[in-house]
């Protein structure tokens, strides 16, 4: 059974987020520094886990999923209530009634900084419950449930339209010039994210026009999935207006646009300067994989990614190690820091283990287009591997 | 398109033949093609697995199939409308025969040709 429930780790993180955005003040920060704070000192210690146990019990490994939409919900409420003026369905009197804490004070004592840390930390949650399990259940294609409340999860991100381009454009031109979601070689993680994000979007607006063209339906209708994704973002927006006004929009757009970098993070190093043949087939090669235990536990094995890009139908728990993919110097949280906070540092980090991939995971084209991402990447250390070569 | 208002009713195992090549297998229920053909050991091209690349494409010549991803993202119009169908993303309903233009040796030869990608060959002859 542990090895279902290890599963609900991830939500003890939201109602971490949640607790702190209601109690107010400094503890808005919780979340963020119980996140990272946890993440990256786990990995450290927990280190690999390299296991792939079989589970029988698929219903309850799709409510371990389903369980995201219910508490971020409630991270959502907590949101609204401290962003607001009154007491939104009375929550703030029953709360001080039957568990004795004085939401109004708390938010009487809440400044814009400590907000800062309030929507940092729901952005991280977000991205990292919202997003992720959105990701996964938006890869069951034929299950319209999964696709409904995955496509909510994400639009909280102003995403929904991942659901389009992950799929149908990410997966097929992963590793290759042409997919904005990889990150070139010697691109920092903010130059990847401007050119990333309008890549993304464009691309789902074109896959989804082109679908409903040969379909013969109007680009511009309520058949266009990447519209209805935007409606149900506004929808969001106009829920948080309605229950907290200007600053209950605020909160949740600062909190989703953030949210929206976060996946930015993980799309740039988990495929970070790998490059592919467009003709040949997708092999754990083309992705950076982790094993890191508390990586994997929490984020339902998103860091098998090597497995994920090279038979992207499998499950989350059917998902293997892959012990000997190209591996990431660090575990997820840990890489999303450094990515965020010293990216040239992170890209230098890298420049060694990619010139290392070059070596032993590349074949011949991969070596020729390799040379020229060196070439091209204004990094010297790379510059100078591709005159050697 | 009627196939579409029985779209809830469960897959069941079924045989698949293959022309030109004349195979035959089994697809147990909640398999799709691609899965039963691979498993076999058959040579049946394929790349991403999640209904995105079009390499494991074929044509359906009898029958009827539940595809689990939205074809119309990345088939073209006509292809559609020569029930061009993804292995990968098809699980069939009751038995199929479906039209197999290449295998994993051929593929790389195809790539190599443009004129053999531009005639394509998951399409019939106009």
């Amino acid at each position: 059974m542990t090895k279902y429930l290890r599963f609900l780790g991830v939500y003890a993180f939201v109602l971490a987020t949640a607790a702190g955005i209601a109690l107010g003040g400094p503890w808005m920060w919780l979340g963020i520094a119980v996140i990272y704070g946890v993440m990256i000192v786990g990995d450290e210690l927990i280190g690999d886990d390299y296991s792939e146990p079989a589970y029988a019990h698929r219903r309850l490994l799709d409510a371990l999923l389903y369980l995201a939409v219910p508490v971020l919900g409630l991270l959502c409420f907590v949101m609204a209530w401290m962003a607001g003026t009154g007491d939104l369905f009375g929550v703030g009197a029953w709360v001080q009634a039957n568990l004795g804490h004085d939401l109004f004070a708390a938010r009487a004592a809440t400044g814009p900084l400590h907000w800062l840390g309030g929507i940092l930390s729901a952005a991280l949650t977000f991205a990292a419950v919202g997003t992720n399990i959105g990701h996964e259940l938006t890869h069951r294609t034929s299950d319209r449930g999964a696709m409904f409340a995955g496509r909510w999860l994400l639009a909280l991100t102003f995403d929904a339209e991942f659901a389009i381009e992950h799929v149908y454009g990410h997966h097929r031109r992963l590793a290759t010039a042409a997919d904005p979601a990889t990150a070139r070689r010697g691109e920092h993680f903010y130059g990847f994210l401007v050119r990333s994000v309008p890549g993304q979007t464009r691309s789902a607006f074109h896959l989804e026009r082109d679908r409903l063209a040969k379909l013969g339906h109007p680009a511009w209708s309520l058949h266009n999935r990447y519209l209805r994704g935007w409606f149900m973002s506004a929808g969001i927006v106009a829920a948080f207006g309605a229950a907290a006004g200007v600053a209950g929009v605020v909160v949740f757009v600062l909190a989703g646009l953030a949210g929206r970098t976060v996946l930015e993070a993980v799309n740039y190093f988990e495929h970070y300067g790998l490059v592919r043949d467009p003709d040949a087939p997708i092999e754990p090669r083309h992705s950076w994989n982790s094993n890191k235990a508390l990586s994997n536990v929490v984020l339902f094995n998103l860091a098998r990614h090597s497995h994920h890009h090279a038979e992207g139908d499998a499950q989350f728990w059917q998902l293997r190690s892959y012990r000997d993919a190209p591996t990431l110097p660090y575990g997820y949280l840990t890489c999303m820091l450094l990515v965020y906070v010293v990216p040239g540092w992170y890209r230098n980090r890298m420049t060694p283990l990619v010139l290392d991939w070059d070596r032993r995971y590349a074949n011949a084209t991969e070596r020729r287009l390799a040379a020229a991402a060196n070439r091209a990447s204004g990094v010297p250390a790379l510059q100078l591997a591709a005159q050697g070569g | 398109m009627l196939g579409r208002l029985f779209g809830r009713r469960e897959p069941q195992a079924a045989t698949v033949h293959v022309e030109p090549f004349g195979w035959e297998f089994h697809v147990e229920p909640g398999q799709t093609i691609l899965q039963a053909a691979l498993a076999r050991g058959l040579p049946w091209p394929s790349r991403c697995r999640v209904g995105s690349c079009t390499t494991c494409r074929c044509r359906l010549l009898d029958g009827d199939v539940r595809a689990l991803t939205d074809t119309s993202y990345v088939l073209s119009k006509e292809q559609l409308a020569a029930r061009v169908i993804l292995a990968c993303q098809s699980q069939p309903r009751g038995p199929i025969r479906v039209h197999l233009a290449r295998t994993k040796a051929t593929l790389r030869r195809d790539a190599d040709d443009p004129g053999a990608a531009a005639a394509d060959p998951a399409l019939p002859a106009a």
